[in-house]
């Protein structure tokens, strides 16, 4: 297979280039420092990696020099004096074409595989390499970034974020409970203290009472019928504003419930927007027309016209081949013909040339075919929809009906609270009336030296009765708030909430057990395949002196036990030996997690191995580019121009 | 597991089936929120 390299204004050079690589060859580009050999491979490097997105790799892809780190101003492969440059990278059937803008915006189709940094690019910088140098041996990150132990672990924790926030909430309920504890203490005490203060003011009462019968009969039969008056007065005010305050927390409760109500109602009908666009967007597609487009297209493919290209252009090449440096030769099929290798070549450059249009027809009638595919499985979503769509009118239609009555029941309350408060109102006027004639009377009978001392001590009572009530009015008020908490955004009662956090709880802690599971299952997997591979590695490029180098499985940490038997640490290798293990687990990780991408860059991972190990290592390179059919390209730094070679 | 089997396999389907398809963070916390708040609608409701 070939790979062709189009790069423009990248890095130095201003302008166009092409490059051509064979698979199955260690190619080597080697040459003085700056004379172009990183940016060649770093351009291969982007395409076959960006869009990135996890955080670690961004890192690694910023080291690199491949993307715009935060401190930098401009895209470092962008030469300096252009604002674009391109590159296209083709091989097999694939064409990677990459746009880079110098402000780091970057277009890139089709994505490419961002693990591409970790497994396939051997530097000395690298992850890998760095980690190995400085004695770390946690390589649990190699395991997640690999396999499908990251995406668990993010799951995992939105799962957990959602926990901590039902954590919070308990806590929240826990101090509201403890407050209303405190607040019924607090109304009992007054409670009592107010009952206490009651039967001292009737004590009062009785001894004015009992002064009052000594005085005129016919006053105080006026003064007590005024005074029976007035009681019945305050009788049915204290039950109005009874009534009153009961009405009131049935609105409050109507008024969270409205609340919910309308803000479920409001999420089903933005989904219903979502749904209806996306059933209109999905109606337009013409399935039966495309279907039967499908159908044409998959019959028309010219396969025996390919087939019989294909075989004149195996014949050219034989009789090309079989010519050799001869510019002609008799035929040697029917001995009789003369074959013109200028003829020849002219035949073979036509039909390659036909050949070349019916591959791009019928590639052009694949994608089309793949075009309609995609179509018709989405448009057979559209059922899936309408079901939805039917389901959530429905339950927007229940629950407008809900608002509705909860509406009506509001306004019930409200009209019977006004009049009630109108009742109260006319009671307090009429109240206010007898009191005032109360008032008169009690002047014209009492004897201010006889009942003075003991009227005072009655009004000083009843205004301290009055600021106690008014003080148990707040409490209650109180404790009504604090039976309500917010949860997702829905006001619920403290019980409730309770019940629905536990529940909540419960569900979500057994998602994460599975979650668990899943991490450790992918993570020890990946590791296996690791392990494997890596000790099938050490034994092909004869690592005598290194009996095992593996993940532990249950810490991930890297293991290196050399051929006596001894643990070695990593920080007391050698640096040789640091920088052939780095190499190894790269090219192992390469062979483990992303063999199909048949790419593997080394910027200048040999010049520092002793020239056996190195002959070593580029034999087996050279062995596993044949076996795979990979492209692999190395650098190398020498005192010469840049040059590019197989070796 | 608990007595809300169905609800557990069900959130633990959709997310299995979200990664092997190609996990996406934003997509998945926004369903997982809808998820989570259709099952709140359904309690107090």
């Amino acid at each position: 297979m070939k790979a062709i390299l189009k790069l423009e204004n990248i890095g130095q050079k201003i302008g166009k280039e092409t490059l051509n690589f064979n698979s199955g060859v260690v190619t080597l580009i080697s040459g003085r420092n700056a004379s172009g050999k990183s940016r060649i491979i770093k351009s291969c490097a982007l395409a076959l990696s960006l869009p990135i997105t996890s955080d670690g790799l961004l890192e690694e892809a910023i080291n690199f020099g491949i993307l715009k780190g935060d401190n930098a101003e401009y895209l470092p492969l962008v030469n300096s004096n252009k604002e674009k440059a391109f590159i296209e990278l083709q091989y097999g059937d694939v064409i990677k074409e990459v746009e880079l803008n110098r402000n780091g915006n970057n277009k890139i189709n089709p994505p490419g595989e961002e693990k591409f940094l970790y497994s396939s690019l051997i530097v000395r910088n690298s992850k890998i390499s760095n980690f190995i140098s400085r004695g770390d041996s946690n390589f649990k990150w190699i395991v997640n970034v690999m396999s499908l132990a990251k995406d668990y672990v993010t799951i995992h924790d939105v799962v957990k974020s959602y926990l901590e926030l039902l954590d919070l909430k308990k806590k929240e309920i826990e101090d509201k409970e403890k407050k209303n504890k405190e607040i019924k203490k607090k109304l009992d005490n007054l409670n009592n203290l107010k009952k206490k203060i009651d039967y001292e003011l009737k004590k009062i009462e009785e001894e004015i009472d009992k002064i009052e019968s000594e005085l005129d009969p016919e006053l105080r039969g006026k003064r007590s019928k005024i005074k029976d008056n007035i009681e019945e007065r305050v009788v049915d005010i204290k039950e109005y504003n009874k009534e009153i305050k009961e009405s009131e927390n049935k609105n409050s409760e109507l008024e969270n419930k409205l609340g919910n109500s309308a803000k479920r109602l409001e999420k089903i009908r933005k989904k219903l927007v979502e749904l209806k666009k996306r059933k209109v967007e999905l109606e337009k597609i013409k399935k039966e027309q495309l279907t039967e487009e499908r159908y044409e297209l998959e019959k028309s493919q010219p396969k025996e016209k390919i087939g019989a290209l294909k075989a004149e252009e195996k014949k050219l090449k034989e009789i090309l081949e079989e010519l050799g440096d001869k510019n002609e030769m008799e035929c040697y099929t029917c001995h009789e013909g003369t074959l013109y290798r200028v003829k020849m070549e002219e035949k073979l450059k036509k039909i390659q040339e036909n050949r070349k249009t019916f591959d791009e027809a019928i590639k052009k009638k694949e994608e089309r075919i793949k075009e309609i595919t995609r179509l018709i499985n989405e448009r057979n979503e559209l059922s899936e929809k309408l079901n939805e769509i039917r389901e959530k009118n429905s339950e927007a239609a229940d629950l407008k009906e809900k608002l509705d009555d909860y509406e009506d029941q509001k306004k019930n309350n409200k009209s019977k609270i006004e009049f009630l408060f109108k009742n109260v109102t006319q009671d307090n006027e009429t109240l206010e009336k007898l009191n005032q004639e109360l008032s008169d009377i009690e002047k014209e009978i009492k004897k201010e030296e006889q009942f003075k001392p003991l009227l005072n001590k009655k009004s000083e009572i009843k205004s301290e009765l009055i600021s106690i009530d008014k003080e148990i009015l707040n409490l209650e008020e109180e404790k009504q708030k604090g039976k309500i908490v917010e949860i997702l955004e829905y006001q619920l009662d403290i019980q409730k909430s309770t019940d629905l956090i536990n529940e909540l709880e419960e569900i979500l802690n057994d998602v994460n057990i599975h979650l668990n599971s899943r991490i450790q299952e992918q993570r020890e997997g990946a590791a296996k395949k690791f392990n494997e591979n890596i000790n099938r590695l050490i034994k092909e490029l004869n690592f005598s002196e290194f009996k095992e180098i593996s993940l532990d499985l249950e810490d991930y940490n890297l293991k290196v036990i050399r051929s006596d038997d001894t643990m070695q640490e990593l920080s007391s290798l050698s640096e040789g030996e640091r920088d052939v293990i780095a190499a190894l687990l790269q090219i192992c990780a390469k062979e483990t997690y992303l063999p199909h991408i048949p790419f593997l860059i080394g910027d200048d991972i040999i010049s520092d191995i002793d020239p056996n190990r190195q002959k070593l290592l580029l034999n087996y390179l050279k062995e596993v580019a044949k076996r795979n059919e990979w492209f692999i390209i190395l650098t190398k730094i020498t005192d010469e121009d840049l040059t590019i070679s197989e070796i | 597991m608990s007595k809300y089997k169905k609800i557990i396999e069900d959130l633990i389907e959709d997310i299995d089936s979200s990664v092997k398809k190609g996990f996406k963070k934003e997509e998945f916390i926004r369903k997982f929120r809808e998820k989570i708040d259709n099952l709140v609608a359904e309690r107090i409701s």
